[in-house]
C-alpha cells in the first residue's frame, strides 16, 4: 500500500518537476517509440510563468524539429508542425522575408488587432530573429484555459518560446554548417518584344486602329536581334538579364551545452548570410550594392544553484543584423523589372554606356550598381534573470519566484547616393548618335535613414504552491506582472497583470483548474484601465479508470473542456491610443494674401469616446487526446470564439451632420468557430523508426455587427460574411457580340464593347454598377490549413518530409502576370488567355471567345475591365512540399578518437515544388510578392552536423 | 530566519503591488486638448482657418468635377473629351440620389462644425483681444482692430456661406447650431425649412457686416469682408425670391432681394469703388483679385487647371474641357462698324474668326489662335493642329 503511494507520489513529483522544463514529453510519451520528433498536443505543460495546465489546448514544436529550416526567420518555420498557426510568407528579401501569422485564423474585424502575443522566456520579445538551434520549444497557446492568464492580451492566442538551457553532464558541442542555393519562383513569364508587339497591335486594332502600330519590319527586327537591331529595336529580357538564377545562403552555428550539479550552461553562436539576386552589383570591398543580409546570434543561458533552495537563471542574448540594398530600394528595382517594356531602350549602347531615354532613366544596371547603396544595422539585446527560492520551511511545496528582463531593439541606417547617366540611341544611316540624359556623379557623402530604438522592461513575481497529498495534486499560483515599452516620441505602453491560478488533479484521472486575471493597460481612461478575465477548465483521462486501465490498446484517452473570457487590446497602430480623449492637432490650413501664404489650421483630429475599452472574447474549447500502446495518437479540438466590443467605425449610428471625425467605438461582434485535428503514428518497426502525422486546422468566422450603415443590399453588407477579404464584382464572362450586349443588363463603368468583361447584377436592380460589389474571399487566408509530416529513420539514414495544403482561399493575382499595358506595363504569358476574335495579318483566325479568362486587350485603361472583380481575385488552393530532407549519420568508432560522437551529412529542399496548384501561375501563397517587392524563393541546401 | 525571509517576501510583493498601479499612468501627454488650444493664439486662430478650408470645392482639381471636367462640360457650352469622366453622369442624365455630382454635404457640415467650435471657444480665449487699433495716418480702425469681433464675424460669414450652399442644393436641411455630441438621439434631427434657414443666414450676414473690414491688405486678402457679407445676403435673398423657392411670387421677397443688392452697390460706391468691372475682359481670368471679385476661395499655386484642360500637344495638357460650336457661334461678328449675330450658315469660311467679338479670343482657342503670347507652338516644334 505504502509502496503504491510512494510510487504515485514519485510520478506526481515527476510531473511537477518536469513541467517546469517546458517541452519535456509527459507520461504518455514513454509508451511510444521515437517520440521526440513531432509536435503533439502536449496538454500537460506550462502555459507560462511556470504555471501548468493539464486542460488546455496547446500545440508545440521542439527546436530540433526546426533546425533544418533554411530561412533566417522563424515565423516561416513553425507552420506545418503546430496546429492552429497560420503563416503567410510575403517575400524573399534578405532580412525581410518573414511571415504574417495568426493563431486560429482571423477572428476579429481588422488586421491591426489580430496579432498574437509573443513571449520569449516569459517576456514580450520578437522571436522571428532567433535561430532554431537556440530554441527548446515553441508552444502555441490556443484556448482560454491557457490564455486567460494573459488578461487583455490573450484573446488572439499566445506564442511561448523557450530557449535552451544547460544540463548536468559532460560538455556537448554541436557545430552545424550549411550552404544553400536560393532560386526565385513564382515570377511572371514576360513576352519578348516580338510577341509583345504583335499583341500590342491587336490591342490597337481593338481600339479602332487601321494600320498596325508595330509594322511587320519592326516586328521582324525584334525577332532578329543582330547588328543594329539590338540597339534600335531592343528586346530586353528583364528577368533573365538582371536576376541571378541562384544565389547563396549559408549558416554556421556553434552550441555548447553542459554543466554540473551547481551550474548548467548553454552557449550559442550563429551566423547567417544571405545574398540577393541582383546580377549587376558593385562588389567593391568598401561597398556592395547587391541585396544581402548578415546576422549574428549570440546567447548564454546559465542556471546556478546558489543554495540548496535558491535557484538562479539568467539569459543574455543578442542579435546583430546588417541588411544592404541598392540606394534606389527594392520596390524601385522590382517595379522596373516587372513593368519596363522589353523594347523601350537597350540596356547598353553601342559605346558601352547605359541605355535609356529622356523619360525613362531607370536603367537597371544603373539602379542596381550605380545609384549608391543603403545599409541598415540592427543591434538587439535581451537580458533576463529569474530567481526561485523554495520556501519549504514555511510549508512544503511553497516557493517564490522573481524575474526581470530587458529587451532592447536598435536600428540605424544610412545611405549614399550617386547618379548615372543614360544615353538614347539613334541611327542616321552611318553612325549611332547617343544623347545623354542625366549625369554620372560619384558617390555622395551619405545621409542618415531611419534611426530608431525601443526597449521593453518587464518583470514578474509569483508565489507558487505545488504539492501532492496521496492521490491529490494541487498547484496554486499568485502572480504579479508588469511591462513597459518605451518608444521614442511616444508615451510608453504599459501593462499590469495580477493573476491567480489554481489546478487540482486527482489520481491523474480528474483534473480541474481555474485562472483569474485582473489586467490593465495604459491605453484606457484612468479608472477604467483594469478588466477581469477568467477561465475554468477540466479534463478526464478515461484511460486511467479502472475499467480501461489494463486495456491493451489505449494508454491515454483524455477529454477536456475549457471556457473563459479573455481580452484583446493588441494593436499595432499608434493612432488608436487614448481614444477616450478628444484630440486636437494641426491640419486643414488655408492660404491668405496675394502671395498665397499658408495659414495653419487647428482641427479636432478625433472626438473622444468615453466608453473606449478593449475587445473581449468568450472562448469555449473541447478536446480529445488519445494515445495508444501501438504508437498511434489522435488529438481533436473544437472551439467557439465569440468576440464582442470590437473597435470599429460606427457608420451605422452617426450621420454626416455630426461634421467631425468619429472616434472608433466598441460595437463590433464576430462569431468564430473551428477546430484542429492531428492523427499520427510513432513507431519502431524493426530497424525502421517511423513517425507520420497528418494535421488539419479549420477556422471560420462570421461578422455579426461591424458598425456599417443600414439599408445596404444583401451583397454589400459586411454582416453575415467573413470579416476578411476584398470587395469586388463577379465577372460572369465576356460580351460575345453586340447582340449579347443588347441582351445583357447595362453596365455603368464606362464604355464597353464585345470582348469586355460582363459582371453580375447581384443586387438585381437591373444595372451593373458599384452597388453590385460583394465580399470576395480573403487575402490568402485559408479556412483549412493541413499538413503532413513524415519522418523515417533507418540504420543511420534519416528522411523527413513536410507537405502543407491550404484550402478555401483567394488571392489577388496582379495584372503583371497578364495584361498590364493599360497601366504602362508590359505583357505576361497570361495575356494569351485574353478574349480575341479576329483574323491576323497572316490570315490565321484567332478565336479565344470560349476559353478566355481575361477581357480583350486595350492600350487605354478601360474602367469597365479594371474594376475589382473575380478577374483578379482568384481561388488559390494549393498543396506544396514545404520540406524534404535526407541525411546520413556516421557513428563509426574512429570518430571517438577525435572526440566526435557522430557526424551527420544532409541535403534538404525548402518549397521545392507544388503538388497541386489551382491558381496555375505565380506563387499561390502570395503571387504579388515579386510585384513591387522581392519575390519568393525555394532553397536547396547541403549541410554538416558535428556532434562532439 | 524563517520569519525574516517570509517578511521580505511579503514586503517585496507588497511593494510590487502598489508600484504597479502607477505604472499605468501616462508618462507624458502629447495630445493637444481644447484648453491648450485656447491659450495659444496660433492654435486658436487655426480653428478659424480650418473652417475656411471647408469652403466647398473639389480638392482633386480646382473647380472641376471628378478631378477633370469643368462644369461647363455639363452645359451646351462645353464638352468633356474623356468618356470615363464623372461629368457624363450629368450629360447622360444618370445624375440622381445614388449618383451624386459635386457632393459637398459632409464637407459643408464639417465646416459648420468648425465654425461652431470656434464660436464656442473664442469668448473663453484670452489670447485674442478686442482692442481697437487705429491706423496712425488716417485715424481709422485697421483690419486687425477689434480682432475678436472681426474673427467672430468671419466665422458667422463662413457659416452663413455654408448653409447657403446647403440650401441651394438640398432646400430643407438639418439646422446645426452648436457643436454636436456623437449621440444618435441628438443627431436624429429633422430638416428645418428653407426659409427659416434663409432668415438665419440674413441675420448672420447683417451681424457680420457690422464688424468686418471693407478691405484687407495684400498679405491678408482672402478673409471675409463687409462687402462679402452683404453680397451673400443679397444672393441668398435672390434665390429665396426665385420661383423655385417662392412659388406664390411674394413680392416682399423680391423687394428684400433688391434692397440687399442695392446695399452692395451703395457699399461699393461709398468706399472708393471697391468693386467695379475690369477694363480688360481677358484680365478677369489672369489677374489675382481683379476688382470684379467680391469673395474668392484661395489656393496655393497650382497648375492642375492648365494640366487638365490645355489641349493635347501643349506640354502635357490633357484637353478635358473643350468648347462646342454653339458657344463659338454665340459670339457676334463685326460687319461694317456694327456687331451682328454670327450666322453659321453663311459665315462659315476661312475668315470666320476675323472681326469677332474680342471676348471670343479670350474664351476659346481656335486654329491659329495664340495660347501664350511671345512664341507660337512650343520650343522647337510647330504646334500640331489644334482641333476645336
Amino acid at each position: 500500500m505504502i509502496r503504491n503511494k510512494t510510487h504515485i507520489h514519485n510520478i506526481i513529483y515527476a510531473i511537477i518537476l518536469f513541467s517546469t522544463i517546458p517541452g519535456t514529453s509527459m507520461l504518455y510519451a514513454q509508451d511510444s517509440g521515437n517520440s521526440d520528433l513531432f509536435s503533439r498536443l502536449d496538454s500537460i505543460c506550462t502555459i507560462g510563468y511556470n504555471i501548468e495546465s493539464e486542460n488546455s489546448s496547446v500545440s508545440s514544436v521542439k527546436g530540433e524539429q526546426l533546425e533544418s529550416h533554411p530561412t533566417d526567420n522563424l515565423t516561416n518555420a513553425i507552420g506545418g508542425f503546430v496546429t492552429g498557426y497560420y503563416a503567410q510568407q510575403m517575400g524573399g528579401e534578405p532580412g525581410y522575408d518573414g511571415s504574417n501569422f495568426l493563431i486560429r485564423g482571423f477572428r476579429t474585424l481588422s488586421t491591426s488587432n489580430s496579432q498574437p502575443l509573443v513571449l520569449v522566456d516569459n517576456f514580450p520579445a520578437d522571436f522571428s530573429i532567433l535561430n532554431p538551434e537556440e530554441i527548446e520549444t515553441i508552444q502555441i497557446l490556443k484556448d482560454a484555459a491557457a490564455t486567460a492568464i494573459y488578461g487583455q492580451r490573450g484573446a488572439n492566442g499566445v506564442i511561448l518560446v523557450t530557449t535552451k538551457r544547460g544540463r548536468t553532464g559532460k560538455l556537448n558541442i554541436k557545430v552545424n554548417g550549411n550552404f544553400g542555393l536560393q532560386q526565385l519562383q513564382g515570377l511572371p513569364t514576360f513576352l519578348d518584344s516580338y510577341e509583345y508587339g504583335k499583341l500590342f497591335n491587336e490591342a490597337k486594332f481593338n481600339e479602332g486602329a487601321t494600320t498596325p502600330f508595330y509594322s511587320a519590319e519592326v516586328l521582324d527586327a525584334y525577332r532578329n536581334q543582330t547588328g543594329a537591331n539590338v540597339y534600335l529595336y531592343p528586346n530586353v529580357d528583364y528577368i533573365g538579364q538582371f536576376l541571378k538564377t541562384v544565389t547563396p545562403i549559408q549558416r554556421y552555428t556553434l552550441s555548447l551545452q553542459g554543466g554540473n550539479d551547481v551550474t548548467q550552461y548553454y552557449a550559442y553562436l550563429g551566423l547567417i548570410s544571405q545574398d540577393g539576386f541582383y546580377k549587376y552589383s558593385v562588389n567593391d570591398p568598401k561597398y556592395s550594392t547587391n541585396a544581402s543580409s548578415f546576422r549574428v546570434n549570440m546567447r548564454t543561458n546559465i542556471d546556478v544553484k546558489i543554495t540548496k533552495t535558491l535557484d538562479l537563471k539568467f539569459n543574455v542574448a543578442g542579435q546583430i543584423t546588417r541588411n544592404k540594398s541598392p540606394y534606389v530600394g527594392t520596390s524601385s528595382i522590382w517595379s522596373t523589372i516587372m513593368h519596363e517594356l522589353p523594347n523601350s531602350y537597350p540596356i547598353f549602347t553601342p559605346s558601352g554606356n547605359l541605355g535609356g531615354t529622356s523619360t525613362k532613366q531607370n536603367n537597371l544596371v544603373g539602379q542596381m550598381s550605380r545609384s549608391g547603396y543603403r545599409e541598415i544595422n540592427n543591434r538587439n539585446v535581451q537580458a533576463m534573470a529569474e530567481a526561485t527560492q523554495k520556501l519549504d520551511f514555511i510549508t512544503k511545496g511553497l516557493s517564490v519566484t522573481l524575474s526581470a528582463a530587458y529587451n532592447g531593439y536598435n536600428t540605424y541606417g544610412y545611405q549614399k547616393q550617386q547618379g548615372y547617366a543614360v544615353y538614347s540611341v539613334e541611327y542616321d544611316g552611318i553612325d549611332y548618335i547617343e544623347t545623354q540624359y542625366g549625369l554620372d556623379t560619384p558617390l555622395g557623402e551619405g545621409s542618415d535613414m531611419s534611426n530608431d530604438m525601443n526597449y521593453i522592461v518587464s518583470g514578474w513575481g509569483s508565489l507558487n504552491y505545488n504539492r501532492s497529498f496521496g492521490k491529490h495534486a494541487v498547484q496554486a499560483v499568485g502572480m504579479v506582472y508588469f511591462d513597459r515599452q518605451f518608444i521614442p516620441r511616444y508615451s510608453p505602453y504599459s501593462n499590469v497583470n495580477y493573476v491567480l491560478s489554481a489546478h487540482y488533479g486527482y489520481d491523474n484521472r480528474y483534473f480541474i483548474g481555474g485562472n483569474i486575471s485582473r489586467s490593465g493597460n495604459d491605453n484606457y481612461e484612468p479608472g477604467k484601465q483594469f478588466g477581469t478575465f477568467y477561465s475554468v477548465s477540466g479534463a478526464w483521462d478515461i484511460a486511467r479508470e479502472s475499467f480501461l486501465k489494463e486495456n491493451k490498446i489505449v494508454s491515454g484517452l483524455k477529454i477536456r473542456a475549457s471556457y473563459g473570457l479573455v481580452g484583446n487590446n493588441m494593436q499595432n497602430s499608434e493612432n488608436r491610443r487614448y481614444l477616450y480623449q478628444t484630440q486636437y492637432g494641426r491640419g486643414n490650413g488655408y492660404t491668405f494674401g496675394n502671395n498665397m501664404t499658408n495659414a495653419e489650421g487647428t482641427i479636432e483630429i478625433q472626438s473622444g469616446n468615453a466608453l473606449f475599452t478593449w475587445e473581449k472574447a468568450r472562448q469555449t474549447n473541447v478536446g480529445l487526446d488519445v494515445t495508444t500502446r501501438a504508437g498511434i495518437y489522435l488529438n481533436l479540438d473544437y472551439y467557439w470564439d465569440h468576440r464582442y466590443d470590437i473597435l470599429t467605425s460606427p457608420f451605422s449610428e452617426i450621420p454626416d451632420i455630426y461634421g467631425g471625425n468619429l472616434s472608433l467605438v466598441n460595437v463590433g461582434i464576430v462569431d468564430n468557430q473551428g477546430g484542429e485535428f492531428v492523427l499520427g503514428i510513432d513507431k519502431k518497426i524493426g530497424e525502421l523508426n517511423l513517425n507520420a502525422e497528418i494535421q488539419a486546422s479549420y477556422s471560420k468566422n462570421i461578422v455579426v455587427e461591424n458598425g456599417e450603415v443600414f439599408g445596404l443590399d444583401e451583397n454589400q453588407k459586411g454582416i453575415g460574411k467573413p470579416s476578411y477579404g476584398t470587395w469586388g464584382l463577379k465577372c460572369i464572362g465576356f460580351f460575345r457580340d453586340e447582340e449579347d450586349i443588347a441582351n445583357s443588363k447595362p453596365q455603368n463603368f464606362g464604355a464597353y464593347a464585345p470582348g469586355d468583361a460582363k459582371y453580375e447584377d447581384i443586387n438585381g436592380d437591373g444595372i451593373v454598377d458599384s452597388n453590385d460589389a460583394t465580399r470576395l474571399g480573403g487575402e490568402g487566408i485559408p479556412s483549412i490549413f493541413t499538413a503532413f509530416n513524415l519522418s523515417l529513420g533507418y540504420k543511420g539514414f534519416d528522411f523527413k518530409m513536410q507537405i502543407v495544403g491550404l484550402f478555401d482561399r483567394m488571392v489577388w493575382l496582379p495584372n503583371e502576370f497578364g495584361n498590364a499595358i493599360f497601366d504602362g506595363g508590359k505583357l505576361g504569358s497570361e495575356a494569351y488567355k485574353r478574349w480575341a476574335y479576329y483574323t491576323d495579318t497572316e490570315g490565321n483566325l484567332i478565336d479565344t471567345r470560349d476559353i478566355a479568362e481575361y477581357p480583350r486587350l486595350l492600350t487605354e485603361k478601360s474602367i469597365n475591365n479594371t474594376q475589382n472583380s473575380t478577374l483578379n481575385v482568384r481561388d488559390a488552393n494549393f498543396i506544396r512540399i514545404k520540406t524534404l530532407e535526407l541525411g546520413y549519420t556516421f557513428r563509426q568508432a574512429q570518430l571517438k578518437k577525435v572526440g566526435l560522437q557522430n557526424i551527420r551529412v544532409y541535403a534538404s529542399a525548402y518549397n521545392p515544388f507544388l503538388l497541386y496548384d489551382q491558381l496555375g501561375i505565380g506563387d499561390p501563397e502570395y503571387p504579388g510578392a515579386c510585384i513591387g517587392s522581392y519575390g519568393k524563393t525555394r532553397i536547396f541546401t547541403v549541410g554538416l552536423n558535428l556532434n562532439f | 530566519m524563517k520569519r525574516y525571509i517570509f517578511n521580505i517576501v511579503i514586503f517585496l510583493f507588497g511593494v510590487s503591488f502598489c508600484s504597479c498601479e502607477s505604472m499605468l499612468e501616462k508618462e507624458f501627454d502629447d495630445t493637444l486638448t481644447i484648453d491648450q488650444v485656447k491659450q495659444d493664439i496660433d492654435l486658436m486662430s487655426g480653428l478659424l482657418w480650418a473652417a475656411y478650408s471647408d469652403l466647398p470645392r473639389n480638392d482633386a482639381s480646382f473647380n472641376c468635377i471628378g478631378g477633370d471636367a469643368m462644369l461647363d462640360c455639363a452645359t451646351d457650352d462645353g464638352m468633356e473629351s474623356s468618356i470615363s469622366s464623372e461629368i457624363h453622369k450629368m450629360t447622360k442624365g444618370a445624375w440622381g440620389p445614388t449618383q451624386v455630382i459635386d457632393d459637398q454635404w459632409s464637407r459643408l457640415y464639417s465646416g459648420i462644425r468648425k465654425c461652431q467650435l470656434f464660436l464656442s471657444c473664442i469668448d473663453e480665449s484670452p489670447v485674442i483681444s478686442n482692442n481697437e487699433i487705429l491706423d496712425p495716418i488716417t485715424g481709422k480702425p485697421t483690419e486687425n482692430s477689434n480682432m475678436r469681433e472681426r474673427m467672430k464675424s468671419e466665422a458667422l460669414f463662413l457659416q452663413a456661406f455654408m448653409y447657403a450652399e446647403l440650401i441651394k442644393r438640398y432646400r430643407d436641411v438639418p439646422f446645426v447650431n452648436s457643436v454636436l455630441d456623437p449621440d444618435p438621439e441628438v443627431l436624429d434631427m429633422p430638416r428645418t425649412s428653407y426659409h427659416v434657414i434663409v432668415d438665419s443666414i440674413v441675420s448672420w450676414c447683417d451681424e457680420a457686416a457690422l464688424h468686418l473690414p471693407n478691405t484687407y491688405s495684400s498679405s491678408t486678402k482672402g478673409h471675409a469682408t463687409r462687402g462679402a457679407a452683404l453680397m451673400l445676403k443679397s444672393r441668398v435673398l435672390l434665390y429665396a425670391a426665385s420661383p423655385l423657392n417662392n412659388p406664390t411670387n411674394d413680392r416682399e421677397k423680391w423687394k428684400s432681394a433688391a434692397d440687399a443688392a442695392m446695399d452692395v452697390i451703395t457699399f461699393s460706391e461709398t468706399n472708393r469703388d471697391v468693386y467695379k468691372l475690369n477694363a480688360t475682359f481677358a484680365n478677369v481670368f489672369s489677374s489675382v483679385y481683379d476688382p470684379e471679385i467680391i469673395f474668392a476661395c484661395q489656393y496655393q499655386n497650382r497648375n492642375d487647371v492648365e494640366f487638365m484642360n490645355v489641349p493635347n500637344g501643349f506640354s502635357k495638357g490633357n484637353g478635358h474641357t473643350n468648347p462646342t460650336q454653339d458657344l463659338v457661334d454665340a459670339f457676334e461678328v463685326k460687319v461694317g462698324d456694327k456687331y451682328v449675330p454670327y450666322d453659321p450658315e453663311t459665315m462659315n469660311d476661312d475668315q470666320m474668326y476675323q472681326n469677332r467679338d474680342p471676348r471670343l479670343a479670350a474664351t476659346v482657342l481656335y486654329i491659329w489662335g495664340v495660347i501664350r503670347s511671345g512664341f507660337f507652338g512650343g520650343l522647337r516644334k510647330r504646334a500640331k493642329s489644334v482641333c476645336l
